[in-house]
């Protein structure tokens, strides 16, 4: 038995390397390497241009969309609970986007990551040009649906993008929820996620994400770094609202505080933020908090696919 | 016939026995009179009706090793397929009971439970081991189970569609193999029936070269290719059945034993200490690990304190035992340690098999609300209270990659650093508990054990939050001073020279 193993080892090392080196460079295994497509794919286009790789290089990302499209379509029924948050702010405007797939194996893949900071990209051009502003703050909250339509940064739409990754990973692939917001005056912005994961420094991206509008008092250099800490209590202690200190009264039981200003500050226990606040000079406008995957389960059944197949 | 059925009613009738037994009583004695006439029929059918009787459920044989393994791979790539193909296959040879893919695929347990999520519900025997088979759905899912300790693995089968080859997932798949420390993989590359042959070759070296790069043995990794769904519809036997039944063989054969507990050195945590007058100290709880007798050298450790001693007996349900083994429950009879030193949460243990620690690195579970936990976050600088085994400490939380992240929420997994108040007793792969006044925290893994704190920081986290930052403020500063006069020390040397 030993002596066959370390044949075999001989016999793999040795002859079988040779082969393999032919076998690399054969067209379909250069084909799949150039482009990653699954073999079946490969070996059809092959067979398409008359084993002319460079044909069937052109083929295949003709047909990508389509081949990604038919997929969308197969997928479309199945449920997305894992994928990231992310978001991004300058001190003006911010934008927090959620993306959904179907493990968490493909939300740790790198060419899922670039294609969330992609959209994540596409959503902050989005909100740097808004200008309706009510009470100085202007926000638009999109769907899917909504974002699908949009076009992406490379003049491609966002639709075609997703069924491009979804071609590759094989899973159902869901931009489910964009918010965007601009902000004039005095007022700023902070945001943060959780984990904080980043492809580049300006967008993060985690299982949690929130943003926040706020006002100061000061210039203090600490105060963004405040507002970020601030940013980290809502994701959490996940408050409900913000308070108002004359009209809300804080609960017995502090595990229970729905309000935001009379909760203990994750930093700093027994310490109330309404203190912190104070101790700062920071006052808050407003914050939203996306959970990944939150609340679901309802939402997939209003939601019927509306992608119609195309054909190859 | 010794009775006519209406005789024995009457007869027994006042004995207050049912109808339905009766003609029960009856139905045996019909079938007795018949195959007394025929000794053949007598021996088969007797026993079969006592079976179907009395044996409503089947016991466990213990006669096999046993082994954890699991599916991992793409979503689509037929791990279920398989998994069913599997246990089809065996239970034609008797040695599984078969499951349909939607039994599989929607197994009421997986649901239905918190915290136990994905465990093993599957169980099927090869000629040689026993197995236990899980399926892994996500990578937080898998940490989790790990973690808590409801389900292990100790290999595992990547499944890999050769229509597909490897997906760009594939890499966070062995990346998980790998963090749950499965070093032997056995490759099924399946769906051949719908691929050609230069195509087979191609997925196969493109995973030999994946699974080198992510650190396991590419070139000595067995290769199974075949067909999950032909052995389920019994199409082609080459590729079909016979392929589950190499895989199988390679499973076999590729992935180790687990080392058994009565292998491995003595072990015994502390449970409780009495003193008997004229015999000594004697502690009583559970063997763990090994087997010891009377005359064994042993160390008994924890809370800072260590002693040397020799077993002077072993009793267990008032009878002397000749020798204790991992899973008796016990009371050990020791030389020289008087009953105030020895403490509940110490280790009794083989001469230098373990030691004390109170600086560790751990993977940490935080519970959320539906499994039973706190539902606040665990951030820098928590005090809790930690348990594992029978001993309990206070301990001060440190997360480690502050930039990544600032806490660990509930449902979340994390890496953590715990300085306990007191050196315990503990080893790598250890489990303990987090527990707040409030209620459970989470649960974790140790990881990795660190140096020993040092008497000034042991001093500083008695004061919690504080004491460390002005203990930490204070190192930082230090060795700041210190690379200052190595640098300036340098700067003398090379102007001298």
């Amino acid at each position: 038995m030993n002596e066959l193993f370390i044949l075999r080892n001989i016999y793999l090392s040795d002859m079988l390397r040779i082969y393999y080196q032919c076998l690399r460079n054969s067209l379909l295994a250069k084909l799949r390497g150039n482009t990653g497509y699954p073999f079946t794919t490969c070996k059809n286009a092959l067979e398409a241009c008359n084993y002319d790789l460079k044909k069937a290089e052109e083929w295949l990302k003709e047909q990508a969309l389509k081949l990604g499209w038919n997929k969308a379509y197969k997928l479309a029924g199945r449920k997305t609970f894992q994928g990231l948050v992310a978001v991004t702010t300058n001190q003006k405007s911010g934008t927090m986007v959620e993306v959904n797939c179907e493990t968490d194996f493909v939300a740790r893949n790198s060419l899922f990551r670039k294609f969330v900071s992609n959209i994540t990209e596409m959503c902050f051009s989005v909100a740097k040009e808004q200008n309706h502003f009510e009470n100085a703050i202007a926000k638009t909250y999109f769907n899917s649906e909504e974002i699908k339509k949009f076009k992406g940064l490379d003049g491609e739409s966002v639709e075609n993008e997703i069924a491009l990754l979804i071609s590759q990973v094989g899973e159902k692939i869901l931009i489910r929820r964009a918010l965007c917001l601009n902000v004039s005056d005095n007022l700023l912005i902070a945001g943060s996620t959780h984990p904080i994961l980043s492809e580049n420094q300006s967008i993060l991206m985690g299982n949690y994400g929130s943003l926040l509008v706020y006002k100061s008092t000061t210039d203090d250099e600490k105060i963004p770094f405040i507002a970020k800490q601030l940013c980290q209590h809502i994701i959490g202690k996940k408050p409900e609202r913000i308070g108002e200190i004359d009209k809300d009264q804080p609960k017995e039981n502090v595990d229970n505080e729905e309000c935001m200003i009379h909760q203990e500050f994750l930093m700093e226990t027994e310490l109330p933020v309404s203190q912190v606040l104070q101790e700062t000079g920071i006052s808050l406008i407003e914050f939203a908090r996306f959970e990944r995957g939150e609340d679901l389960e309802e939402e997939e059944i209003n939601i019927t696919p509306k992608i119609s197949k195309l054909q190859l | 016939m010794w009775f006519r059925k209406s005789q024995l009613t009457t007869k027994l009738i006042t004995c207050t026995i049912s109808q339905s037994n009766l003609n029960h009583i009856w139905l045996i004695r019909s079938i007795y009179t018949i195959c007394k006439q025929n000794e053949f029929i007598l021996r088969k059918l007797v026993p079969v009706f006592s079976q179907n009787r009395f044996q409503s459920k089947e016991t466990f044989q213990r006669d096999k090793p046993h082994v954890n393994i699991g599916t991992i791979g793409h979503v689509d790539h037929g791990k279920t397929t398989l998994t069913s193909a599997i246990t089809k296959v065996l239970a034609k040879k008797k040695l599984a009971k078969a499951k349909e893919y939607e039994e599989i695929d929607n197994a009421p347990e997986e649901k239905a439970r918190g915290i136990t999520i994905n465990a093993a519900h599957l169980d099927y025997q090869t000629e040689n081991r026993h197995y236990g088979h899980t399926d892994c759905p996500g990578h937080a899912d898998y940490i989790k189970n790990m973690i808590t300790g409801t389900s292990q693995m100790d290999g595992a089968i990547l499944v890999v569609a050769a229509t597909d080859g490897c997906m760009p997932q594939t890499k966070e798949h062995l990346l998980l193999a790998k963090q749950i420390g499965i070093m032997h993989v056995v490759v099924f590359i399946n769906k051949i029936d719908a691929a050609d042959a230069e195509m087979l070759e191609l997925v196969e070296i493109e995973i030999r070269e994946t699974l080198s790069s992510m650190g396991f043995d590419g070139t000595n990794t067995p290769f199974v290719k075949g067909s999950a769904l032909y052995a389920l519809e019994n199409k082609e036997p080459e590729i079909g059945e016979k392929s589950i039944l190499k895989l199988l063989e390679e499973v076999d054969r590729h992935i180790p034993l687990p080392v058994r507990d009565l292998d491995k050195p003595f072990y015994f945590p502390v449970e409780h200490v009495y003193s008997i007058v004229g015999r000594g100290t004697v502690i009583t709880g559970k063997v763990e690990r090994g087997k010891v007798k009377r005359g064994d050298p042993v160390e008994l450790l924890g809370y800072n304190k260590y002693f040397k001693t020799t077993v002077t007996g072993c009793e267990t349900f008032h009878k002397t035992l000749p020798e204790a083994q991992a899973g008796d429950q016990v009371g050990i009879l020791i030389k020289g340690v008087k009953k105030d030193d020895a403490r509940r949460g110490m280790v009794l243990s083989h001469p230098n098999t373990v030691k004390q620690h109170d600086h560790i690195e751990a993977q940490l579970y935080v519970l959320n609300k539906d499994e039973g936990g706190c539902a606040v976050p665990v951030v820098d600088y928590t005090i809790t209270h930690i348990y594992s085994k029978t001993w309990d400490t206070a301990v001060n939380i440190r997360i480690p990659n502050l930039d990544e992240r600032e806490m660990i929420m509930p449902g979340e997994d994390g890496r953590i650093i715990a300085k306990l108040y007191k050196p315990m007793v503990l080893e790598l792969g250890q489990r303990f508990t987090f527990r707040n006044p409030t209620g459970t925290l989470g649960t974790g893994i140790i990881s990795k054990i660190n140096e020993n704190l040092l008497e000034d920081e042991r001093i500083a986290l008695s004061d919690g939050k504080k004491g460390l930052m002005k203990y930490e403020k204070r190192m930082a500063e230090k060795a700041a001073r210190e690379a200052e006069r190595a640098k300036k020390a340098a700067a003398k040397k090379a102007a001298s020279s």
